[in-house]
């Protein structure tokens, strides 16, 4: 696992432990878009009762993407074998690094 | 993929109920703590995007449990873009606490960003407040202006 690969791994856990959800689907492209590189990830919420009291919708599935990450949306619902799928940009991302 | 301790911060291959390093009982702990208290301890979190995303989440919750957590953050952290993070969540909170505070980070922040993100914060807080206090006295101007234009 890269280290980029392993940063998005160790946020994605910790962001579905705090939303109480477990992963679904973990990809990773090393395609690169500036400095950001891509990634995706699919967690599943436990128990959707307690899902707006995190204020964000009421998703099936959330997905954490980086900025450069929703042109490869379709591919990764494919990949993922999901067709009901609620797309989410949670607020907070760590933005390319400023000149 | 990489599970850790929400204690000591250890890290494990496998999503494991108690720590071997520190003891703590992990499941129990993401089992009984409270959302916003979640957030608050990811605040803490060794990789950047998390206590980011974090920060940014608790400002959007208006809890005021995060006002200490957050302005710890922005006292503690080395990453300019947590910082960034938890200034921009600590506007969320038009207290006075949170607008002395953002107001020496706008003065005193040895980083650009951070500042210019604390003087919008304070800006903006200013501004609520303003219009907050100017609210009644525009209602009681409404009569005379209802009245000229009759």
């Amino acid at each position: 696992m890269n280290e980029f690969k392993a940063k998005i791994a160790r946020h994605s856990t910790a962001m579905a432990k705090i939303f109480n959800a477990e992963i679904v689907h973990f990809i990773y492209s090393s395609a690169n878009h500036g400095l950001i590189s891509t990634s995706l990830t699919c967690i599943r919420i436990k128990n959707m009762i307690e899902w707006p009291k995190y204020g964000m919708g009421f998703p099936v599935a959330i997905v954490l993407m980086t900025p450069a990450c929703s042109i490869h949306r379709k591919e990764y619902c494919m990949t993922a074998g999901i067709t009901e799928l609620i797309m989410i940009r949670l607020p907070g991302f760590r933005e390319k690094p400023e000149a | 993929m990489p599970y850790y301790c929400p204690n000591c911060r250890e890290e494990f291959n496998a999503d494991i109920n108690v720590c071997p390093c520190c003891g703590t009982n992990i499941r129990a702990f993401w089992d009984g703590t409270d959302y916003v208290d979640k957030l608050i301890n990811a605040l803490g979190h060794p990789e950047p995007a998390t206590p980011i995303r974090a920060a940014s989440i608790l400002g959007r919750l208006h809890d005021s449990r995060a006002v200490e957590p957050l302005i710890s953050l922005v006292e503690k952290t080395q990453d300019i873009y947590i910082a960034r993070a938890a200034v921009e969540a600590l506007g969320y909170f038009p207290t006075e606490r949170a607008l002395n505070f953002l107001q020496g980070v706008a003065d005193r922040h040895p980083a650009l960003m951070v500042k210019k993100a604390a003087e919008t914060q304070v800006s903006n807080m200013i501004c609520s407040l303003r219009g907050s206090l100017s609210a009644p006295a525009m209602n009681s101007r409404t009569p005379s202006r209802i009245a000229r234009r009759h």
